[in-house]
């Protein structure tokens, strides 16, 4: 079949051969202008606009090295090129970049525009804090960021007080001249894209967002890869007889934007920007991550301190009963992760999460460490602990668990070394050697119970 | 002295044009080599490299691959029209292997193909066969086997046994430092087009047209003057395409000669990282005498060099460590030994600061380590021994300005050193979970190729008709800014504005014999001969002029588009000038070409004048560690700078803070790691991290000027290396954060400080007592 989406606000028709959207952009369509610096979505340098069929109806920044030209079906795109203006007049973006200084050698630089769009289009307060949050996987190896820092800044002070006030940021984006005309078309509702539902499952490797998959095999070993996206048309959440379910098919990013604009679960925003980079973020799935089932994925081990519940398309998991192994998981073919339940009783949990890695974001953890501890009468009731890295799958830690149990959260913590040697079996790899894991595993439990201290102490502003 | 304090540049108000190439970077507009439309019948290439260190090749077996689809030729070393010899200052490199397979990327035969998929396909099909041998990794093991790029280098002043003798405090030690990726964001990639029979044409993302040019003539056995090289810019570089552009450009050139059609090689992230070398890895060891206040008294030092597997720049890169050897100080009694290694490693190679980082770290290593034992900080042992006006270096050459004291006072003054300082330590006695720390790193950077020849560039200036400018220029454009500092020079030579200016790319034709864009002088050099250039056809207009309007030319001047009198009074536009001068057949292009005086280095007696001048910087870096989980965040860093005049105050600021940031990523994060049969293990983005924009630190940037400039345009100074040094500090904020937790602790001297280092250095009995 034929595939049919707009670039730039114009409809094209391509045959379902596998490609990926850079290559087709840069050689099929000559437009050169997004760069390909790593090809496996941690540089930030091929970032393009996509509108989903099915999402929250906007534009967002995603890698165009980790999506084929296939996923794109009914899809909005919009490069650089879609930016510059027929009557010549310079982007006020690219003014902005160009007279910060915030490039070098260029070859970054246009992806810096198209990540900027995507803050203005979804950043909830638009401070220069959060643009530098927003834009922190556009990766530079020449100027050092202080350009980017300086147009953050003035990006803020010329168009936060607007769009804040807007009610729908594409439009007013539209008015200033930021986004062109072409952009308030709505992507087709009626997405005709083919889901695993459809197919034969049993022939098919299930797609979230593709960007982990795409990564690991060669895009000729994925003709039979469909996209899980029939779940986009529903909502990023719901509340289910006091649970509160995630829709699994949604990109991490949309779903963490549409929790914080309810006030829902407010550590996942405190977390998410952990959590991979922003365009991977707004391509990724949850669902897709947990069924990945990597060692270190970042989710896995939120979730399993969570007591998450899994709902697929077939039967309810436990998720802590998901991964089977070493990138392995019980997910028979064709069944689907559709809802992440998490249970009542995470809203009055203290919650926390670490994640150390080589460089503190937008890199994959040595280690990564969830807790969700619940106190009452200033005693710690109950605690799940959970461990990511250490083992060919996030450990939950039982043992190590009832060590706090009845622990005023300002008591001294308990040397957890026993328990995680016992429970942890950690590599050396080129993320950490094993003694340094085990070093940091302990210092990670340390760290929690500094972080329960802090959260349960007077005054705190975070509360359960 | 007169200073000045940089805030927001120059805004586009006055000069609406000033950078409108970043402003094509930003629309995307900018052309890279990989952008060029590619000619219809263009073939694909794919390199068939080494898959061990160390081997001897018996059999390349393309049989299979010649089967594979879309294939048109598979090209070996026997297809070699001329010589296989690609080694530039040591003749020990060929394009293709031929026997002997020296490193893990080490091509030995070109796949040609109708798609670069199909290319790729066939090159994996190529059988290797080969007798593996065993294969040296380590550059102590290649010191001890004598395994060296000739002999050991050694500079020397004083008398270093009375030196050691008269000190109250000795320290010895080792420092390591490791390799650093370049990882520029656009990879090694060339296109070659046969043009009628026996002439080519490459594009060529290289620091070094004119190498290029030189051996792909040598390769096909033509004279240079059949070989067009052209650079549009390069998508950065940093070094990692001074000598190293070059295999990659020659086999697409191998691959277009014996074809006769276009061949595009573009490498994988992948391939690059695997194929290319890297920042040089040293292990030096020190001896460090002081008296009983800080002075130092001898240093003696031996800096042992992981050249890789052939000599590519390394002896020049070594030469630069021993030039630097003493960094900012002035030390009476030296003694400085080094020596270049041979390892299975690929070919390190050129990358900003060349020598200087491994260098100037092992001496501050070494204060540290003397700042430890004598229990004061090291800032103290730093500015008792600063370079004073009249020290002689080592090398012959005598320390002129007053610069670095400068920088350092007013870093002190400005930026409230002493009283930050004070400040944290007492924070940090209240023993917080984090620890804050400041580490300053004094610099003196020499401004020259130390290969003198190369202190050399021609720039052709041409004025057309209609009163625009071309300039063609000897320097290759890579971010640095080089285009948008000559377009200053020339708009301050003839009072024009930036519009009317452009930069071509760079050709081989255009200006011939090109040094590499290299050693932080593509500016210096560039500049002045386009000063010179301008200055003659000024000169000729101004004189033409004033016959013309008899009028007195010591009375004219070219300003604000016009010639003028030097009342102010416009007599003339420039666009009519020009055209005026073309009717009266004037000539209205120059050709200049510009040798910075004074130099030279005797290496018999490793004594001269090998530097125009000296650059010179002091930072302060401010981090905080995180003591319970060993991760950090570099908050801060202040710089103040000698800069001269700045000919673009926005360039300059982004070298100045991309440098740094370089600096604190070599000194912390990035981190090269080899398997044990020497296969990288770090190849990606995904494993190899730099920092992004979270992790870099906020800068503030004093830029001073300490005096005239005779060597650089309009007095500016150079500044493409010196700033990633002034980051090294970045490892010395850590440890001294580190030690105000865990004051037992030792610390080796290893580049980088990652945060696992971090932590067992803040736990050192973890694995003791568990």
């Amino acid at each position: 079949m034929t595939m049919e989406f707009d670039l730039n606000g114009k409809r094209h028709t391509v045959a379902d051969t596998p490609q990926l959207l850079i290559d087709w952009l840069r050689t099929a369509q000559q437009q050169t202008g997004t760069k390909a610096a790593c090809r496996e979505g941690d540089c930030g340098s091929c970032q393009v606009l996509v509108k989903e069929p099915g999402l929250d109806h906007h534009f967002r920044a995603q890698p165009g090295c980790l999506i084929r030209v296939q996923d794109l079906h009914q899809c909005q795109v919009l490069t650089i090129e879609g930016l510059l203006r027929p009557d010549a007049k310079p982007h006020p973006l690219v003014m902005l970049f160009t007279e910060e200084g915030a490039g070098q050698c260029g070859f970054c630089s246009p992806a810096l525009i198209m990540a900027s769009l995507n803050w203005l289009l979804h950043g909830p307060a638009l401070t220069p804090e959060e643009g530098e949050a927003w834009l922190n996987g556009n990766l530079c190896r020449c100027t050092g960021y202080m350009g980017q820092r300086r147009a953050i800044v003035q990006i803020a002070s010329r168009w936060a007080t607007a769009l804040l006030a807007s009610t729908d940021r594409q439009t007013t984006l539209i008015a200033l001249d930021l986004l062109p005309p072409y952009a308030a078309i709505p992507p087709c509702w009626h997405s005709t894209r083919p889901t695993i539902s459809e197919e034969t499952p049993e022939v098919s490797i299930v797609l979230g967002g593709g960007t982990d998959l795409y990564l690991e095999r060669p895009l000729n070993q994925l003709t039979q890869a469909v996209p899980c996206s029939s779940g986009k048309l529903q909502p990023p959440f719901k509340e289910h007889n006091g649970e509160i379910w995630l829709n699994a098919q949604w990109p991490i990013q949309a779903l963490a934007d549409a929790l914080l604009a309810q006030k829902q679960l407010p550590f996942f925003s405190r977390f998410n920007f952990l959590f991979a980079s922003l365009p991977v973020r707004n391509r990724a799935t949850l669902g897709g991550n947990l069924a990945h089932a990597s060692p270190i994925g970042d989710a896995m081990t939120l979730m399993m301190a969570l007591n998450a519940t899994l709902h697929t398309n077939r039967r309810s998991i436990p998720v802590q009963h998901l991964i089977t192994g070493f990138k392995q998981t019980c997910l028979a073919a064709g069944e689907l992760i559709e809802w992440i339940a998490l249970p009542p009783e995470v809203g009055v949990s203290y919650i926390h999460f670490d994640k150390v890695s080589r460089r503190s974001t937008t890199d994959i953890a040595a280690l990564n460490c969830a807790g969700c501890w619940h106190v009452e009468n200033s005693r710690v009731t109950r605690v799940r602990l959970v461990i990511g890295g250490a083992s060919p799958c996030p450990l939950r830690l039982p043992e190590l668990e009832k060590q706090f149990i009845g622990l005023p959260p300002d008591a001294l913590c308990p040397d957890p070394t026993p328990w995680l040697k016992a429970a942890l079996s950690p590599r050396t790899d080129h993320r950490g050697s094993e003694s340094y894991r085990f070093l940091l595993a302990k210092q990670l439990i340390l760290a929690q119970w500094d972080a329960l201290k802090q959260l349960t102490s007077a005054g705190s502003e975070v509360t359960p | 002295m007169s200073s000045k304090t940089l805030k927001t540049p120059p805004q586009s108000e006055s000069s609406p044009l000033k950078h409108r190439t970043l402003q094509g970077h930003f629309e995307g507009k900018t052309l890279f080599t990989d952008d060029l439309p590619v000619p219809e019948s263009c073939l694909y290439a794919a390199v068939v490299t080494s898959p061990v260190a160390h081997a001897e090749l018996t059999a390349i077996v393309t049989s299979e691959a010649e089967k594979y689809p879309g294939v048109v030729a598979i090209l070996t070393a026997r297809d070699i029209p001329g010589s296989n010899q690609i080694g530039d200052i040591v003749q020990d490199e060929r394009l293709l292997a031929e026997h002997h397979l020296n490193f893990i990327g080490k091509p030995v035969a070109l796949v040609l193909a109708n798609t670069a998929e199909q290319a790729h396909q066939a090159a994996d099909a190529v059988q290797l066969q080969y007798h593996e041998k065993p294969s040296t990794l380590d550059v102590k093991t290649a010191y001890r086997e004598n395994s060296t790029f000739g002999d050991e280098r050694h500079f020397q002043k004083g008398d270093i046994a009375h030196g050691f003798e008269d000190a109250q405090w000795v320290v010895e030690g080792d420092v390591d430092t490791q390799a650093q990726e370049h990882l520029y964001f656009e990879t090694q990639v060339s296109l070659a087009i046969p043009m009628d029979g026996q002439h080519l044409k490459i594009f060529s993302a290289t620091q070094s047209p004119s190498a290029v040019q030189k051996f792909a003539a040598s390769v096909l056995g033509l004279p240079m003057n059949a070989v067009e090289v052209e650079v549009l810019r390069l998508g950065g570089a940093f070094g990692g395409k001074e000598e190293q552009a070059k295999p990659w450009a020659l086999l697409a050139a191998l691959g277009a000669f014996v074809t006769q059609k276009p061949v595009k090689l573009v490498l994988s992230r992948h391939e690059d990282m695997h194929w290319t070398g890297k920042r040089h890895p040293y292990h030096s060891h020190y001896r460090l005498g002081l008296d009983s206040t800080g002075k130092i008294l001898a240093y003696d030092v031996q800096f042992l060099q992981d050249g890789g597997a052939v000599a590519d720049l390394s002896t020049a890169v070594l030469e630069r460590t021993l030039f630097h050897a003493t960094n900012a100080y002035a030390i009476e009694n030296v003694n400085v030994k080094a020596v270049s290694c041979r390892t299975h490693h690929p070919s390190n190679t050129a990358f900003r600061g060349f020598g200087a980082p491994q260098a100037i770290f092992t001496l501050e290593s070494a204060i540290d380590h003397a700042a430890r034992v004598m229990g004061c900080p090291r800032w103290h042992i730093q500015q008792a021994n600063l370079l004073q006006p009249g020290y002689k270096f080592a090398y012959g050459m005598t320390y002129e300005t007053n610069a670095l004291q400068q920088c350092w006072s007013r870093l002190w003054s400005e930026k409230s050193i002493a009283r930050r300082m004070r400040d944290l330590e007492q924070t940090n006695r209240s023993a917080p979970r984090y620890r804050k720390s400041i580490a300053l790193t004094p610099l003196c950077f020499g401004i020259a190729f130390t290969a003198t020849h190369l202190n050399q560039a021609s720039v052709q200036v041409n004025i057309y008709t209609d009163g625009s400018v071309g300039i063609a220029t000897s320097s290759v454009e890579m971010g640095q800014g080089v285009n948008e500092k000559i377009r200053e020079v020339v708009a301050r030579c003839f009072g024009i504005s930036f519009d009317m200016i452009h930069i071509d790319y760079t050709h081989s034709a255009r200006t011939a014999n090109m040094s590499p864009t290299a050693a932080s002088v593509g500016a210096d050099l560039n500049g002045m001969a386009t000063l010179q250039a301008c200055s003659k056809l000024k000169s000729r207009l101004l004189k033409f002029c004033s016959q013309r309007l008899k009028h007195p030319v010591e009375h004219l001047t070219l300003r604000a588009g016009n010639v003028m009198t030097d009342q102010g009074e416009v007599l003339l536009e420039w666009r009519k000038l020009v055209t005026e001068a073309y009717l009266s057949r004037e000539h209205l292009c120059e050709l200049a070409h510009y040798a910075t005086p004074d130099l030279y280095f005797d290496r018999t007696r490793e004594q001269g004048h090998p530097f125009a001048y000296h650059a010179c910087g002091v930072s302060a870096i401010e981090i905080t560690l995180d003591t319970l989980l060993g991760t950090y965040q570099v908050e801060h860093i202040d710089v103040v700078y000698d800069l001269g005049e700045s000919l673009d105050p926005l360039v300059d600021l982004g070298q100045m803070e991309g440098g740094l940031v370089q600096g604190v990523g070599y000194a912390t994060l990035e981190e090269i790691l080899w398997d044990s049969n020497g296969r990288l293990i770090t190849d990606s983005f995904a494993t190899y991290k730099i920092p992004d924009l979270m992790y870099s630190p906020r800068i503030s940037v004093d830029f001073i000027q300490s005096g005239r400039n005779p060597y650089g345009p309009f007095s500016s100074k150079a500044i493409g290396e010196p700033p990633l040094l002034l980051g090294l500090g970045a490892y010395f904020a850590i440890t001294d954060a580190i030690r105000s937790h865990t004051q037992t602790t030792e610390i080796p001297y290893q580049l980088p400080m990652t945060p696992e280092k971090a932590l067992s250095a803040l736990y050192p009995s973890f694995t003791a007592t568990s």
